[in-house]
């Protein structure tokens, strides 16, 4: 009886070591996802980078690029560092099946609040390339651009929420365009642009700042309206092609501070992995569902990158921050 | 009334044979996954979510809202039956489930509680979301960062409520729990805090290590006092017979029920405010009316007004989810996620492009709400086989189960060591009538106040009192507050000058 | 021996005394890192609310320091911290030789050599556990637990 037990015990040791060690790579060097693969996202559902996520995967799984299931894991803990940390530091089988969303608006702050760099990634891919709007809500007070210059020339304080990481960059750079201080444009950091505009709906600010895809649907729906573009030429698409870039307006230049969306994964990640991962990403930016589904819809730039051409980009895009904010590589 | 034909039209579109069984398999893995400490239901509905994409897009989120509704089930029993709260809404309904199980030698009509007021929550839920629709939403959507303010303060005040015997240990230990928790990154200005150096320390402490620690090691701890007893707490009453409620225990977690149901579907519609502050607020105003037993002692009113209110708030979650696109919680997010996957946009639209839809999924969780309730109510008599195993078998399996729902959480061993550190000091805090309820709420609720409140200075330029009085709904909660806070003033003077003199304590 | 020995200690007046130390350490840390107040924009800074709470738990901390001299202290019987001290080892285990070694091994010397219990007793909690750690988290909810240091030599990660 004992003997049985401790026999069952031993098989069930050696299953548990077989299935936690199962190697997914096959004889001839290729690599197919032998399990569920989580895929990290560090914002909050409904907002950009979430939209850009659920988006390659409703790509992959249409269009039958890969037959892996998908787990998307919200990770927003201390500003998404958490997250990014624990998908660098993921190994063995699983670093194989682990992705991050991983943008430029990641990789700032990640920068300027931690160690941890893109060395310790494998980057994947660069996908697109995003821009942002201003956005005035039906309760707001201003409807129009003009009425915001309007508003602040006359000394009334006005109030913008957005997202973390690059929506906070843009803010600067538009604030420093416009010459006011932060006391006059005032910036509410939230977790998501889904947030902000849930402020934005109930009248408690003024303005959102955020991406075309997180305000798509609320746009569409005329509780939303585009004012402002901030790009160096005005969104091609139906629903954004009304809002103004800022040289439109007398004594004032362009603000475009460009965002490039990208996908990571850990730096233990196998080279067969990486590179069966980089082609399911080139395969889906070629999909119909991705170029009109996300890219055309929400005027974005289409703009893929291999592996190694993303890991090189964003390299210099790394070294060209750390040097701006004084920080050594 | 022409919702509730909506609704008569969800209804049709959910009965087929095919959408039942798929509720009935919902219910019977979110109760399983539910019970597991650790597993959250945002982790079970998004594992379970590859399951339904062999059904269509109406069976699969009647499977996938099944599953999310009777996870809240399943949470109670390890509150009740382990005082392990695998979820922060559950930690109120340990401090009253456990007692009634072990001191008042109650489990099943515990367990039995925990359900039907759940359901009764459930289905207020869902009544105020069918009659009210999207205007529940738009409701939602008045409370900016100053109403929240002013409402979480309202909550933090009946803090106080809960404290007990001394106010100066149970206020003391919230505030050690607040420090706790503003370790990590502040999302205003994107820096890290009160880290000392760790990048560990930098993504903040975790609450469901640290309650499964606080609340569920350290009472393994106190079980090594009982450990030798020949008698085992619990012998008899362990059947369906003798967990049955008498009609005295249902005019008792009646009346508590429906207030916390009402309650918790507004908060629940309230943007990031959720389950956890709906059950506090639903305990909190418990304690302003007459309970049976006083609350904390195994009272079912307790039981009740927790429960209730938490799954009353995730019926009111559904109406920003739904009209306006906004999840209230990860578990929403995931949900959404799966809207999408279907080629169903969730947003401002929803209502009138996919009405099939978007009723069949209400007209789902009331289904799943009942089916959730029989098959719980089928399987109390298993979980009841828990309370006879020996003490002293159970105190190492369940330091197993400490230790898989402290990881499972976190998927660090850093997780294992907080909850392990927060085992110790809940012993001592206890050993020394420290009460830990209060620190573990003021810990989930002090964050949602620190942002909210800057985010309302922000807007106001620092102005303190454009917070207070921003709109007629902080106005109306700054005056709730005013006399909360005045309320034991007033009433203390007046018994020291004779002008009012208390009831004997019945 | 078996856990009867026991200590009083004075943890009722210790623990203001934390308290006290802790508040003085966010206090210190917070107005020299972070500040209180932001006045170019007037809003409240990343240190505003934990300096007014450090602030209310320094004075807490002192009215609770007063009252405790009229409690007494409270014995603590070694019995008790078994469970943490079992833990802590475990969890070492856990990180050499990983978990489900770890855990067979927990569960046989806490059942069998520590508390006597009878071998079908001893199987079943194991049994238990293995089917929570294997079939239920492992496989089912597919949590990977730490394979310890051993594991990782043996897998070769």
């Amino acid at each position: 009886m004992k003997r049985r037990f401790m026999l069952a015990i031993t098989m069930m040791m050696a299953a548990a070591m077989v299935f936690a060690g199962g190697s997914s790579e096959s004889g001839d060097g290729t690599f197919t996802p032998s399990r569920d693969v989580t895929w990290t996202c560090t914002s909050n559902p409904g907002g950009g980078s979430d939209i850009f996520t659920q988006e390659i995967k409703n790509a992959i799984t249409n269009n039958g690029i890969s037959d892996a299931n998908i787990v998307i894991d919200y990770v927003t803990d201390g500003g998404g560092e958490v997250g990014r940390l624990n998908v660098s530091r993921t190994t063995g089988v699983r670093a194989d099946h682990m992705l991050l969303t991983f943008n430029s608006g990641d990789l700032m702050p990640m920068c300027l609040n931690t160690d941890n760099r893109v060395e310790n990634f494998t980057p994947l891919a660069i996908m697109a390339v995003d821009k942002q709007l201003l956005f005035a809500g039906d309760l707001s007070k201003y409807q129009s651009w003009q009425e915001v210059l309007d508003a602040l020339a006359a000394g009334e304080r006005i109030v913008i929420a957005g997202s973390k990481g690059d929506d906070i960059e843009t803010y600067n750079a538009l604030i420093k365009e416009l010459g006011v201080t932060e006391n006059q444009l005032a910036y509410i950091t939230n977790d998501a642009t889904s947030t902000a505009i849930t402020s934005l709906l109930g009248g408690h600010v003024d303005l959102v700042l955020g991406k075309p895809a997180a305000a798509e649907q609320y746009v569409l729906a005329g509780r939303m309206k585009p004012i402002l573009a901030l790009s160096n030429e005005r969104f091609p698409t139906e629903l954004f092609k009304d809002a103004p870039t800022l040289d439109e307006f007398e004594g004032y230049d362009n603000v475009e501070v460009p965002v490039w969306r990208g996908v990571a994964a850990p730096k233990a990640m196998s080279e067969a992995a990486a590179d069966y991962w980089s082609e399911v990403l080139r395969q889906v930016s070629e999909t119909e569902d991705w170029q009109v589904n996300y890219i055309q819809r929400n005027g974005l730039i289409s703009q893929y990158m291999d592996r190694h051409e993303a890991a090189e980009y964003m390299a210099q895009y790394q070294a060209d921050y750390l040097a701006k904010i004084g920080k050594d590589a | 009334m022409e919702n509730f034909m909506w609704l008569l039209h969800g209804f049709g579109v959910v009965f087929s044979l095919e959408n039942l069984g798929a509720c009935l398999l919902g219910s019977i893995l979110g109760l399983i996954v539910g019970a597991m400490p650790g597993i959250g239901s945002l982790a079970g509905v998004a594992l379970l979510l590859p399951l339904t994409y062999k059904f269509n897009p109406t069976t699969a989120i009647i499977m996938l809202g099944a599953l999310y509704y009777s996870n809240m089930y399943g949470g109670a029993f390890s509150a009740i039956l382990l005082n392990i709260p695998g979820d922060s809404p559950a930690v109120l309904t340990a401090v009253d489930g456990y007692p009634m199980a072990t001191v008042k030698k109650r489990p099943g009509q515990a367990l039995m509680t925990a359900n039907a007021s759940s359901c009764i929550g459930g289905i207020i839920g869902m009544l105020i979301l069918v009659v009210l629709g999207p205007a529940l939403a738009e409701f939602g959507l008045k409370f900016g960062p100053a109403e929240m303010t002013v409402l979480l303060l309202v909550a933090m005040t009946s803090i106080g409520w809960l404290v007990g015997g001394n106010p100066i240990q149970g206020v003391l230990l919230s505030f050690i729990g607040i420090l706790v928790a503003s370790i990590g990154m502040d999302v205003q200005t994107g820096t890290p805090r009160f880290n000392f150096g760790s990048i560990y320390l930098m993504g903040g402490i975790e609450f469901i290590p640290f309650v499964i620690g606080t609340v569920g090691f350290a009472q393994l701890m106190q079980l090594m006092d009982q450990k030798d007893d020949k008698v085992n707490a619990v012998t008899d009453k362990l059947t369906i017979r003798g967990s049955m409620l008498t009609a005295h225990d249902w005019k008792r977690l009646t009346p508590p029920s429906v207030r916390a149901g009402i309650m918790g579907t507004f908060v629940g519609v309230l943007p990031g405010a959720g389950a956890t502050a709906a059950s506090f607020l639903a305990y909190a105003m418990q304690k302003g009316f007459k309970s049976e037993e006083p609350l904390g002692t195994g009272a079912i009113e307790g039981i009740a007004a927790s429960e209730s209110a938490n799954n009353a708030a995730a019926a009111g979650s559904f109406a920003p989810l739904l009209a306006l696109g906004i999840p209230g919680s990860g578990t929403g997010a995931v949900l959404l996620g799966g809207l999408m996957m279907w080629g169903l946009n969730p947003g401002p639209l929803l209502f009138s492009t996919d009405p099939d839809f978007a009723w069949g999924l209400i007209a789902s969780l009331f289904i799943s709400n009942l089916v959730a309730l029989a098959i719980s109510l089928g399987i109390i008599p298993v979980l009841l086989k828990i309370l006879k195993v020996p003490v002293r078998i159970m105190i190492p399996v369940i330091m197993i189960v400490c230790f898989l729902g402290a990881y499972a959480s976190t998927y660090s061993m850093f997780g294992v060591v907080i909850m392990l550190i927060a085992g110790v000091f809940g012993y001592i805090f206890e050993k020394n009538d420290y009460s830990t309820a209060p620190m573990l709420l003021a810990f989930v609720l002090a964050p949602l106040l620190e942002d909210n409140m800057r985010k309302a200075f922000i807007a106001t330029a620092g102005d303190i009192s454009e917070v207070f009085f921003a709109s007629a709904i902080a106005t109306v909660l700054t005056i709730i507050l005013i006399v909360l806070c005045a309320f034991p003033i007033v009433r203390t003077i007046l018994i020291k000058t004779g002008v009012y003199t208390p009831k004997k304590k019945g | 021996m078996k856990g009867t020995s026991s200590v009083k200690l004075p943890t009722q007046v210790i623990i203001p005394v934390i308290g006290f130390i802790i508040g003085l350490v966010y206090l210190i840390i917070g107005m020299g890192d972070f500040g209180f107040w932001n006045h170019s924009t007037n809003t409240p800074t990343a240190g505003f609310f934990p300096i007014i709470i450090a602030v209310g738990l320094m004075i807490l901390s002192v009215l609770g320091f007063i009252q405790s001299f009229r409690r007494k202290s409270v014995e603590y019987r070694l019995l008790n911290w078994y469970v943490p001290i079992g833990f802590l080892l475990f969890i070492v285990g856990v990180m050499i030789i990983g978990t489900v070694p770890a855990v067979i091994i927990f569960e046989l010397l806490w059942c069998k050599f520590y508390e006597k219990l009878s071998w079908k007793s001893t199987i079943i909690a194991l049994i238990f556990c293995l089917i929570l750690v294997l079939p239920v988290f492992t496989w089912w909810l597919q949590i990977d637990f730490p394979v310890g240091l051993i594991g990782n030599l043996i897998l070769g990660y």
